[in-house]
C-alpha cells in the first residue's frame, strides 16, 4: 500500500521531467539557427513501479507507478551520413581548391579578347609582313620594334602572373597546414572534456557537436580515418558465495575519437601510433608541415627548430591540400608551356634573322635574347636593336638590296606559333572547365547529403512548438495533481475537526 | 521526410543563388557581346575562335599586301606607258631624220629634242613609289639610273640598281614579285636613243634606219613588260575580290562563334529575371509562417 504522499512525489517527477523536456525545446530553439548544432531530445522512461511483488506484499491490486525520469539527453544523428558526408566534403576541398586556382591562372589568358596576348602576336607578325614589303622603311621598322618589346613584355607579365599564383599557393599551402594542426589540437582538446564528462555517464552533446563542426572542417582539408577509442572499466560485479566479489572488467566507449591517416583497410590492432593524427590521449597529437623542396606535406618530428625537421609524408589523397599540390603542379605545367611557346619562338625568330642583313649590309644578330630553361620569364628584345632600328636584319641580299626576304620568312613562322599557343590556351580551359564542372557536381551531391543530414538533425520550429505546447500542458496537469492531493490531504485533515 | 525550417531557408538560398548566377551571366554575356569571355567558358569554342581571328588577322594582311602591290604594278604601269610615248616619238623623229634631203638645222633640232626626251625617260626610269625606287630591283633606296653627260647631253645612263626582285606575301605560301628590274627595261632604249642622238647629229642615214629597226623592237620590249604587269594587275583584282569574299565567310563564322544574338539573349534574359523575381517572392511567402504565427 502505498502511503499518503506517494502521489505528491509521482507527480512532482512528472513536473521535473516535463521541465526537463522544455530546457530542452529552448535549448533547441536557441540553437536553431547555430552552424552544426544537432538537435536534442529528452528520453523519459517511466521509474519501477512499487512495489516488488513477494510473500510479504501487502494486499491491494497492482502495482503503481512511481513517476518519469529524464533518462538522458540525446542527440539525433545519423553517424552514417557524417561518414558520407566528410567524403564528400573532402571531394569538394579539393575541386574547390582546384578550381579557384585554375580559374584565377585563366585570367592571365584571357581570350578570345582584343587585348589579349593573342592579338599581341597578332601585331607582332603583321609588323613583320609590313617589314617584308618596306624593308628598308625606317618607320615601320620603329613600329615593329615595339611591338616585339610589347610582345616580350607581355610574354614576361604571363609568366610573373602564373608565378605569383604558385608562390601564393605555397604560402596557402603553409597556412593549410597550420589550419591541420589548430584542428588537431582543438580535437584533441574536446577528447579529453567529452571523455571526462562522458565517462561520469553524462553526454556533453553540444562538445560532441563541436568536435563534429571541427571533424567536418578538417575532412575539407584531408581524407581521414575516424576511429572510436575505448576504455577499459569495470561492467559488472558478482557476489561469490565465499562472500568475496568478481568485478568483471571490459571495454566501454569513452567517447574520444583518434584520427588515423594510414591505410583504412588496415586492422584497427595493426595501426601504428605514428600514423595517428589524433591518438586521443593528453597531449598526443601530431603535426604537419609544408615542404617546399618536396612539394608535399610532411609530418613535423620537431617543431622547435627552425625551419622544423620534417618527416615522412603525409599522406593526403584527397581534399583541399591534396587539391593545392595538384593545382600545383598544374600551374608548372603551364609555366613550362609558356616557356617552351618563348624559346619555340625566340629560337625561330633569332634563326631566320641571324641569316639576314641589315640596313647596313651587316650579318643580323639575335633578334631576342632569352635563358635557356626560362624563356618566358627572361625573353627580351636585343638592346642592340631596341636601340637602333636599322640592326634588323629584314633582307638576303648583303649588297644593298632591301629584298625584305628575310621578315617574310618570320612572318611565314605565325601559323606554327599561333597554333601552339591555341592549344596552351585550350588547355587551360579544358583544365578550368573541369574543375568547375567537377566542382559544381560535389556541391550538388554535397547539398543533398547535408539535406539529408538537416532532415534528421535539424531544429523545425513548428515540431518544437508542438513539443512546447506537450510539455506545458504536461505540466499544467501535473501541477494540478498536486493541487488535487494536497486538497485530499486537506479533506484528510479536516476529520479532526 | 521530416523538413526544417533550416531546410527551407537553405534550400531558397541555394536557389536565389543559383538563379542570379544565371542572371548574371546573361548579363554579361549580353553587356559584353560575347558568348564567352574566357576559355574555361567554352575550351572548344574558344579554340575554334582563336584559330579563326589569326586567320581571318592573316587573310586581312594578305588583302592589305594585295592591295599594295596592285598600286606598286599600277605606278609601274603607268612609268612604262610614258616610256612607250616617248619611244614612239622617238621613232617618228628616226623617221624624219632618216630623210636624206633634211637639212642640218632641221636634224640638230631632232636631236636636241631627242636628247629632251633622254632626260624624260630618266626621269621615268627614276620613278618612286611612297619613297621607293620602283625600278630598281631591291636597291629601292638608290637612284637606279645615274647619268654622263657632256656638254650638258646626256651620252651613258648608268643602271644602279639590281636584278632582285620584290616577292610578297599574296596569299598563305604565294608570293608575287611586284619589281622588275629596271636595267631589262631600260638600259636597250637609253643605248638606241643615245646612239640615235649621235647619228642625227652625225647625219649617219644609216645608223638612223637601224634605230628605227632598234626602236621596234624596244616598244615590244616595252609592250611585253606592260603585258606581264597588266596580267599582275588582273590577277590581284581578282585575288582582292576572292579574299575579301573568304574574309567575309571567316568573319561571319567568327561571329558565330563569339558573339551573342541579341534576340535570343533578351528573351533568355527576360525569362531568367522573371525566375529570379519568382524565386524572391517564394522565399518570401515560405519563409514566414510557422507554427508561432497561428498559436493563441
Amino acid at each position: 500500500m502505498s502511503g499518503t504522499f506517494f502521489g505528491f512525489n509521482t507527480a512532482l517527477k512528472g513536473l521535473f521531467a516535463q521541465q526537463k523536456a522544455m530546457n530542452t525545446t529552448a535549448h533547441n530553439i536557441a540553437n536553431a539557427g547555430t552552424e552544426g548544432y544537432t538537435r536534442q531530445q529528452a528520453v523519459m522512461e517511466a521509474t519501477p513501479a512499487f512495489a516488488v511483488p513477494s510473500m510479504s506484499r501487502p494486499g491491494g491490486s497492482g502495482q503503481v507507478g512511481t513517476g518519469v525520469n529524464v533518462n538522458e539527453i540525446r542527440r539525433i544523428r545519423d553517424v552514417f551520413l557524417d561518414t558520407q558526408i566528410r567524403n564528400e566534403l573532402a571531394g569538394l576541398g579539393e575541386w574547390e581548391q582546384k578550381s579557384e586556382t585554375l580559374r584565377l591562372a585563366e585570367t592571365v589568358f584571357i581570350e578570345p579578347s582584343d587585348d589579349g596576348l593573342s592579338s599581341i602576336f597578332d601585331e607582332f607578325w603583321k609588323g613583320w609582313q609590313e617589314l617584308s614589303k618596306n624593308a628598308e622603311n625606317i618607320p615601320i621598322r620603329t613600329s615593329l620594334k615595339e611591338t616585339a618589346i610589347s610582345l616580350a613584355d607581355a610574354i614576361k607579365h604571363s609568366y610573373n602572373q602564373l608565378n605569383t599564383v604558385v608562390t601564393d599557393l605555397k604560402r596557402t599551402a603553409e597556412i593549410k597546414a597550420l589550419a591541420v594542426n589548430t584542428l588537431a589540437t582543438q580535437i584533441n582538446d574536446l577528447n579529453q572534456q567529452i571523455a571526462t564528462i562522458q565517462l561520469s555517464g553524462d553526454s556533453p552533446n553540444d562538445l560532441k557537436d563541436q568536435r563534429d563542426n571541427l571533424l567536418d572542417k578538417l575532412a575539407r582539408l584531408i581524407d581521414f580515418t575516424p576511429e572510436d577509442t575505448t576504455v577499459e572499466r569495470p561492467v559488472g560485479v558478482t557476489k561469490n558465495p565465499d562472500g568475496t566479489f568478481d568485478v568483471a572488467m571490459g571495454h566501454v566507449p569513452d567517447g574520444q575519437i583518434r584520427i588515423y591517416m594510414g591505410d583504412p583497410a588496415t586492422k584497427i590492432e595493426d595501426r601504428k601510433e605514428q600514423d595517428y593524427l589524433v591518438y586521443a590521449q593528453p597531449n598526443k597529437f601530431q603535426t604537419i608541415a609544408y615542404s617546399e623542396a618536396d612539394k608535399e606535406f610532411k609530418w613535423m618530428e620537431d617543431a622547435s627548430t627552425v625551419p622544423p625537421t620534417l618527416g615522412d609524408t603525409f599522406p593526403v589523397f584527397t581534399g583541399e591540400l591534396f587539391g593545392l599540390m595538384e593545382v600545383m603542379a598544374q600551374i608548372e605545367e603551364y609555366i613550362s608551356d609558356l616557356n617552351e611557346l618563348a624559346e619555340n619562338l625566340a629560337t625561330a625568330v633569332n634563326e631566320k634573322h641571324l641569316n639576314g642583313v641589315d640596313l647596313d649590309g651587316q650579318q643580323g644578330e639575335q633578334f631576342f635574347y632569352f635563358d635557356s630553361g626560362n624563356a618566358a620569364g627572361t625573353i627580351k628584345v636585343n638592346a642592340e636593336i631596341t636601340k637602333d632600328v636599322t640592326k634588323i636584319a629584314a633582307s638576303i641580299d648583303s649588297a644593298g638590296g632591301h629584298d625584305g626576304g628575310v621578315a617574310l620568312e618570320i612572318a611565314k613562322l605565325r601559323p606554327g606559333i599561333d597554333r601552339q599557343y591555341d592549344q596552351l590556351v585550350s588547355r587551360i580551359g579544358v583544365k578550368t572547365n573541369e574543375a568547375i564542372k567537377r566542382r559544381q557536381g560535389q556541391e550538388v551531391l554535397l547539398g543533398q547529403l547535408e539535406s539529408r543530414k538537416e532532415s534528421i538533425s535539424g531544429v523545425s520550429l513548428d515540431e518544437e512548438m508542438a513539443f512546447m505546447m506537450q510539455y506545458q500542458r504536461a505540466y499544467q496537469a501535473a501541477a494540478t495533481i498536486i493541487t488535487t492531493l494536497d486538497e485530499m490531504v486537506q479533506t484528510i485533515l479536516a476529520l479532526k475537526r | 521526410m521530416r523538413v526544417t525550417n533550416r531546410m527551407l531557408v537553405d534550400n531558397v538560398l541555394k536557389n536565389i543563388n543559383s538563379n542570379l548566377a544565371r542572371l548574371q551571366k546573361l548579363e554579361y554575356q549580353q553587356s559584353s557581346g560575347q558568348i564567352v569571355s574566357r576559355p574555361s567558358d567554352d575550351p572548344i569554342r574558344v579554340t575554334q575562335a582563336l584559330y579563326m581571328r589569326s586567320n581571318l588577322s592573316e587573310q586581312q594582311q594578305h588583302i592589305k599586301n594585295m592591295e599594295d602591290a596592285k598600286n606598286w604594278v599600277d605606278v609601274s604601269d603607268t612609268a612604262l606607258d610614258n616610256a612607250s610615248e616617248i619611244i614612239q616619238r622617238a621613232n617618228e623623229i628616226a623617221i624624219n631624220g632618216a630623210n636624206g634631203t633634211l637639212p642640218k638645222e632641221a636634224r640638230d633640232a631632232l636631236a636636241d629634242e631627242l636628247d629632251e626626251l633622254i632626260d624624260h625617260l630618266v626621269q621615268i626610269a627614276n620613278t618612286s613609289h611612297a619613297g621607293r625606287f620602283i625600278f630598281a630591283g631591291t636597291k629601292t633606296t638608290a637612284v637606279p639610273f645615274t647619268t654622263e653627260k657632256e656638254a650638258d647631253k646626256i651620252t651613258k645612263v648608268i643602271y644602279q640598281g639590281n636584278d632582285g626582285v620584290l616577292d610578297w606575301e599574296v596569299s598563305p605560301d604565294v608570293t608575287l614579285d611586284v619589281n622588275r628590274p629596271g636595267n631589262e627595261i631600260f638600259d636597250g632604249i637609253f643605248e638606241v636613243l643615245i646612239d640615235l642622238s649621235q647619228d642625227l647629229r652625225d647625219a649617219n642615214i644609216e645608223g638612223i634606219n637601224d634605230a628605227i629597226e632598234n626602236l621596234n623592237t624596244e616598244l615590244d620590249n616595252n609592250l611585253s613588260h606592260r603585258a606581264i604587269y597588266g596580267a599582275k594587275y588582273r590577277r590581284m583584282e581578282m585575288a582582292i575580290a576572292q579574299a575579301k569574299t573568304s574574309e567575309n565567310n571567316v568573319t561571319e563564322l567568327l561571329s558565330n562563334l563569339e558573339d551573342i544574338n541579341l534576340a535570343e539573349i533578351n528573351m533568355l534574359l527576360s525569362m531568367q529575371s522573371y525566375i529570379y523575381q519568382a524565386s524572391l517572392m517564394t522565399a518570401a511567402k515560405v519563409l514566414q509562417p510557422s507554427l508561432v504565427d497561428f498559436m493563441r
